[in-house]
């Protein structure tokens, strides 16, 4: 009876993580281990550029863009302001867009997290779509 | 398959059993997690089951639950049904709070290993040794003039705690195993995330630091999935290993997972080894106690 048992939750604990990492289905009674693979998903790296009606750059990074000095030590899944679509840039940098004046164009260039690694995105007006999302 | 073939495959799997349901030994190091599982729950649950946290009635017996059966774990008061309860409760918020309502924190690989460890403690008799238990059963064997009872017995929950830190490492590892995780795309998103505009973010958001250490974690988990099994290798590998859950817990918010990895390692060492170390440290007083 023990071998049996014993040979069941062995091969539950070393295969069973398999159906939900390969085959992506069982969760949530099955556990995948990807580890903070999450984390950092939806939070965009590279440049955001303000271009203002004289034809001046301004270059900020994203943290910049929100107004912030790092990111909030919160689980990231708990985060509003992810981005996972370019029009979600409006979400992120809703606070900003709303002082930016009207002349003023924000644009966007480079990448945002994605559980298989960062996927480029760009945008020329950050402004323009969801920016009351948020 | 032919016939040879099937026979050595059906003898490896007879050996794996033996190794695996028929491990026997002292229960000092079951005792030793029993206790440490206990603390670690608290540590974990405590302000969240709290009776100030309980926005819905139904959040008070939960909390009652995950308080009592813990305490019990600790001192060993009907140790392999307390342990058990533990398990049970941590799956019940982990299936009822996180899967189910997503509450923050509840649907993490660090609650599921620490009811899995707990569920599988419970198959040892992680009570016999430094246990209320144990107390108890002295103070019988004296009452009655029998022989002090001895601190052995089946430890095949051991083995399958240390299975099951042997698969977090393997499927961990696959999970990395991809270009992105390899050139450091991968680990760069996790410290913009947790180091942006922080003291170490010059250094860690180097694109050669990343890569290396990214590797590096990948080619260390891999080799801990196997070889943290074979006991040759163990003097080597357990230190590393004990090394990058220390690195982990100082570098990313893993709440309780490092800690409860470190304790775990305690199934991987023979358990009387551990018996022996410890029967050193207290001047021969647990060593009496082996069979």
């Amino acid at each position: 009876m023990r071998k049996t048992v014993f040979i069941l939750l062995a091969a539950f604990i070393l295969v069973s993580p398999m159906v939900p990492q390969l085959l992506s289905a069982g969760q949530p009674v099955l556990r995948p281990w990807i580890m903070f693979s999450g984390v950092g998903t939806g939070v965009p790296k590279g440049v955001f550029t303000v271009t203002k009606a004289n034809g001046t750059q301004v270059m900020l990074t994203p943290l910049e863009v929100l107004g912030q000095t790092s990111y909030p030590a919160i689980r990231h899944y708990m985060w509003p302001k992810r981005v996972f679509t370019k029009e979600r840039l409006g979400v992120f940098a809703a606070d900003f867009c709303a002082k930016l004046p009207s002349d003023s164009l924000l644009s966007f260039e480079g990448s945002v997290g994605a559980r298989k690694g960062p996927i480029p995105l760009s945008h020329d007006d950050v402004c323009e779509a969801g920016a009351g999302d948020g | 398959m032919t016939f040879a073939r099937q026979a050595l495959a059906m003898d490896r799997l007879r050996i794996f059993v033996a190794w695996g349901a028929e491990h026997h030994g002292p229960t000092h190091s079951a005792a030793l997690i029993r206790v440490g599982l206990a603390l670690i729950i608290w540590v974990r649950f405590a302000d969240e089951v709290a009776f100030f946290n309980a926005v819905d009635p139904l959040f008070l017996p939960f909390g009652v639950w995950m308080f009592v059966w813990p305490l019990f774990a600790l001192i060993g008061l009907f140790p392999r049904v307390s342990i058990a309860m533990c398990g049970i409760g941590i799956f019940f918020g982990y299936f009822m709070f996180g899967a189910n309502f997503r509450l923050p924190g509840w649907y993490h690989h660090h609650v599921y290993l620490l009811g899995a460890a707990c569920l599988l403690l419970a198959l040892t008799p992680c009570g016999r040794s430094w246990s209320f238990e144990r107390w108890r059963t002295l103070k019988e064997a004296d009452r009655d003039g029998k022989p002090t009872p001895d601190q052995t017995g089946p430890l095949w929950g051991l083995r399958l705690i240390g299975l099951q830190l042997s698969a977090i490492y393997f499927w961990t590892a696959v999970d990395k195993t991809e270009w992105a995780w390899v050139n450091g795309e991968r680990l760069e998103q996790i410290f913009v995330w947790h180091y942006s505009g922080r003291a170490l973010e010059p250094v860690l958001l180097e694109p050669v630091v990343m890569a290396t250490l990214a590797t590096l974690v990948l080619v260390v988990e891999y080799a801990l999935a196997v070889l943290i099994q074979l006991r040759r290798w163990q003097p080597v590998v357990l230190p590393i290993g004990l090394s990058l859950h220390v690195a982990f817990y100082l570098f990313l918010p893993v709440d309780t997972y490092s800690i409860t990895m470190i304790l775990l390692y305690l199934a991987l060492i023979p358990p009387e080894a551990v018996t022996r170390f410890l029967g050193r440290m207290q001047g021969g007083v647990v060593e009496t106690h082996l069979r």
